[in-house]
C-alpha cells in the first residue's frame, strides 16, 4: 500500500511570475522567477501569512488566471490559461467555494468530475461509473452515494469534492484551503486522507492552508511563501532547522516550540516560579502557570511548585507549604496573601 | 430511492403522452364545436363534409396548438438554461430585457405606422412589419447583452447590466406611450397581452426555422449546464469555457425568446415557472433528465392555458398572458407545498 515518493516530477514551473493586471498598462507582480517543483505521489502543502500571494498562486496554478511571465509544466504538458478542456485533463481543484445544490446526489456531484471524459451528452460508461464508485469509496462516503448533497455534514461534502477531483483522474489536484470550513476532528481526517491518497492512488497533491501543525505533520514538502522572501520550498523538518518557518510567522504574540514542533501562545512573564517533579502532570502544570504568567525558573529559593503523582505542593518564602488536590487549588494557593 | 433514473424516464414518458392528448384536445377545442371525428378526419385526411371546419382547423387552431407547443418547449427550456447559468431561482428568460427590447421595437412601429400612413390598428397587429419591429428591437437588445456579456467578468454584474437595459428600454415605452393616441396605446397593449391566435402557417415557418436550430444548440448544452451548477470556477476547472458557455447561452435564450415574442408578444410565467415544477416533481437538477422534463411540462402547461384561454363553450377568449399567471401560480404554489420538505432553488 505505502508506496515511497518517486522523485520524478509531476510539476514545474519555469520563471513563474504571478500577479494581477490592475489596468490595461500597469501589473501588480506578487512574486517573480518562481522555479518550484511537485514530485509524483506527493503531498505539498502550501502555508503562509494573509496577504502572501496563496491565493494567486493557487487560481495561477489552476489555470484560472494567466500567469504574467513564465510557464507552469505538468505531466509534461503546458498549462494554458486560454484552454480549460485542455487543463482539466491533467489537474483538479477543489475550490472553497460554497456548493448549493439541493437535487444532486453525492454519486451525480463526483460524477461531474467525469466531465472532461465523457462525450458531448454526457453518458456515464460503466468505465465511468467505476471510476466515480473507486473515488467514493476512496474517500469513504461510499455508503451516502444515494443521499442529496445538500442532506451531507460539511466534512463529507468536501470529501465528496474531494471525490469529484479523484474521478477527474488527474494525476495532480489543487486545493484550496480544504479544512476552512471544517471542525477539528474533520481537518485531522481531511489531512490524513488526502495524504494517503497521494500515497496509494501516487497522486501529486497541492493545497494551501492555514492549519500549520497539520502541515508539519502531514506534509511531505512545504512551499513557505512569505511577502519579504518570497517562496521557500522544502520538507517541513529542514524549513524548521534552518529557521524560516520561525521567521514567517512566529512574532511577540506566538512562539514556535522547537523541542515539540508545536506553536504556542507567548504570555508576557513577570513572575518567576520553580517547578520540580516529572511525570504528565508536570507538563500540564508548567502549561498553567505559563498561561498565567509565571516564568519557569530553576532558580530556588523563590516559589516552587513540588509535582508528585497524588498531589501539588506550593511552598512559598515564610509561608506553610499547601497541599492542594487540583491545579485551580495551586494558583489559588499562589495568590493567597 | 428518489433518483432512480427508471422512475424519472417512465414519468418523462407519461408528460410526453400528456402533450400529445392536450396537443389534439386544444386542436378540438375553440369557439365553434366541431365533432371530434371530424376532427380526427380532418387532420388525418384533411377532408370533412364542411369545408369551414376544415378551415378552422388546418389554418387556424392547427398552427394556433403548433405556436403553443413551441412556446412552451422555448421559454421553458430558456428559463432553466438562466436559472443555471445565473444560478438564480427568480431568473426568467426575458430578465436581460430580451422582451423590453421587442416591445420597444413593436411600440416604435405602431406609433410610426399610424403617424405615417393611418393604417387600421387591426390590420397592424396581423401584419408582417409588427414581427420585424419586434425581431429589430429584441435583436439590437441581444447584440448589447452579447457584448457587454463579453466584457463583463461576473455572471451578476451581467444580470444588473440588463435589467439596466431593460429598464431603459421599458422606459422608453413608457414615453412613447405617453405621446401616442389612445388607439396606438391600445394596440400596443393588446400585443403586450399576448396571443396565439391569427398567426398563419407562412409565419409559423419562419418561426420553426429560427425556432429549432436554437433549440438543439440548447438541448447541446446539457452538459456544461450541469457542470455551471457547481459555480463559474469549478465549471472552469472540469473544462468548460465560462465566457463561451455564457455567450452560448444568451444566444440560444435571446433567438428563442425573441422569436416567440416577436410573433406572440411577451408571454411571462412559463419561463420562471416551469423550471421549478420541474425540479419539484423529478427532484433532481441534473440537466440530462431536467431538460426533457421542463420542455414537456412546459408544453402541457402551455397548452392547457391556450385552452383555458378560449373559454370552451364561450364565443370571447381571454389574453393568454393572464392565464398562463392566474392558471400557473396555484399549480407552483401546489407543487411546492406538496414537497414541502425540498428546498427551492437552482
Amino acid at each position: 500500500m505505502n508506496q515511497s515518493i518517486s522523485y520524478d516530477s509531476i510539476l514545474r514551473t519555469i520563471n513563474l511570475s504571478i500577479g494581477y493586471k490592475t489596468s490595461k498598462k500597469e501589473t501588480l507582480t506578487v512574486l517573480s522567477g518562481m522555479n518550484l517543483e511537485i514530485f509524483r505521489g506527493e503531498l505539498v502543502c502550501l502555508i503562509g501569512p494573509n496577504g502572501s500571494g496563496k491565493s494567486t498562486l493557487i487560481r495561477t496554478m489552476s489555470g484560472m488566471q494567466p500567469a504574467l511571465a513564465g510557464q507552469v509544466l505538468i505531466d509534461g504538458k503546458q498549462l494554458l490559461a486560454k484552454d480549460a478542456m485542455h487543463n482539466a485533463h491533467i489537474l483538479s481543484v477543489v475550490l472553497t467555494d460554497r456548493v448549493n445544490i439541493n437535487n444532486l446526489s453525492t454519486f451525480q456531484i463526483a460524477s461531474l468530475g467525469r466531465h472532461p471524459h465523457t462525450n458531448w451528452l454526457g453518458v456515464l460508461t460503466e468505465h465511468d461509473k467505476q471510476i466515480i464508485n473507486t473515488a467514493l469509496s476512496d474517500v469513504g462516503i461510499f455508503n451516502l452515494k444515494d443521499r442529496l448533497f445538500s442532506s451531507l455534514s460539511d466534512g463529507e461534502k468536501q470529501r465528496a469534492m474531494v471525490a469529484k477531483a479523484l474521478a477527474q483522474d488527474t494525476p495532480l489536484i489543487l486545493l484550496d484551503e480544504p479544512t476552512a470550513h471544517l471542525d477539528l476532528p474533520n481537518r485531522v481526517e481531511m489531512m490524513r486522507l488526502l495524504r494517503n491518497l497521494a500515497r496509494t492512488r501516487n497522486k501529486s497533491i497541492l493545497l494551501s492552508t492555514h492549519e500549520l501543525d497539520l502541515a508539519l505533520q502531514a506534509a511531505d514538502r512545504i512551499w513557505l511563501m512569505t511577502p519579504q522572501e518570497g517562496i521557500e520550498a522544502g520538507t517541513p523538518e529542514d524549513l524548521v532547522l534552518n529557521g524560516s518557518f520561525q521567521r514567517a510567522f512566529v512574532n511577540q504574540s506566538f512562539d514556535f516550540d522547537m523541542a515539540t514542533g508545536t506553536f504556542r501562545i507567548a504570555y508576557t512573564t513577570n513572575k518567576k516560579i520553580k517547578l520540580s517533579g516529572d511525570c504528565i502532570r508536570t507538563f500540564w502544570t508548567k502549561r498553567a502557570l505559563q498561561r498565567h504568567g509565571y516564568m519557569i525558573t530553576d532558580e530556588t529559593g523563590g516559589t516552587e511548585v513540588i509535582v508528585s503523582n497524588e498531589f501539588w505542593q506550593v511552598v512559598q518564602p515564610k509561608k506553610e507549604p499547601v497541599i492542594c488536590n487540583t491545579i485551580i487549588e495551586v494558583l489559588m494557593a499562589l495568590v493567597i496573601k | 430511492m428518489k433518483n432512480q433514473p427508471k422512475h424519472i424516464t417512465i414519468a418523462t414518458i407519461l408528460i410526453g403522452m400528456l402533450a400529445i392528448i392536450l396537443f389534439f384536445a386544444d386542436v378540438f377545442s375553440g369557439s365553434l364545436h366541431i365533432p371530434i371525428n371530424e376532427v380526427l378526419s380532418i387532420l388525418t385526411t384533411q377532408k370533412s363534409s364542411n369545408e369551414t371546419w376544415t378551415f378552422i382547423i388546418l389554418n387556424f387552431r392547427l398552427p394556433k396548438a403548433v405556436v403553443a407547443t413551441i412556446i412552451g418547449a422555448g421559454l421553458s427550456i430558456s428559463g432553466l438554461m438562466m436559472q443555471t447559468l445565473f444560478r438564480n431561482p427568480l431568473t426568467e428568460p426575458y430578465i436581460l430585457g430580451i422582451s423590453s427590447g421587442a416591445s420597444l421595437g413593436v411600440a416604435l412601429y405602431i406609433m410610426a405606422s399610424t403617424a405615417i400612413g393611418g393604417t387600421i390598428f387591426s390590420s397592424v397587429l396581423s401584419s408582417f412589419g409588427l414581427v420585424t419591429a419586434a425581431i429589430l428591437g429584441s435583436g439590437i437588445v441581444m447584440i448589447i447583452i452579447v457584448i457587454v456579456s463579453m466584457k463583463v467578468t461576473d455572471a451578476v454584474s451581467l444580470l444588473i447590466v440588463g435589467i439596466m437595459i431593460g429598464s431603459v428600454t421599458s422606459a422608453i415605452v413608457s414615453i412613447l406611450q405617453y405621446f401616442s393616441s389612445p388607439d396606438q396605446v391600445h394596440s400596443f397593449i393588446m400585443w403586450t397581452f399576448g396571443s396565439l391566435s391569427g398567426i398563419t402557417w407562412n409565419e409559423v415557418n419562419i418561426m420553426i426555422w429560427c425556432f429549432i436550430p436554437a433549440f438543439l444548440y440548447a438541448l447541446m448544452l446539457q452538459k456544461n449546464l450541469n457542470a455551471m451548477l457547481l459555480g463559474d470556477n469549478y465549471a472552469h476547472g472540469m473544462g468548460v469555457n465560462i465566457r463561451k458557455m455564457r455567450l452560448s447561452v444568451i444566444i440560444a435564450t435571446s433567438v428563442l425568446t425573441g422569436t416567440l415574442t416577436a410573433f406572440t408578444g411577451p408571454i411571462g410565467f412559463i419561463g420562471v415557472a416551469v423550471p421549478h415544477i420541474a425540479r419539484y416533481i423529478f427532484k433532481t437538477s441534473d440537466h440530462k433528465q431536467l431538460m426533457p422534463a421542463t420542455i414537456l411540462i412546459g408544453i402541457d402547461l402551455m397548452l392547457v392555458c391556450d385552452i383555458i384561454s378560449q373559454l370552451p363553450g364561450n364565443q370571447s377568449t381571454l389574453p393568454i398572458n393572464a392565464v398562463t399567471a392566474i392558471f400557473g401560480a396555484p399549480v407552483v404554489i401546489w407543487v411546492i407545498f406538496s414537497n414541502r420538505h425540498m428546498k427551492g432553488g437552482v
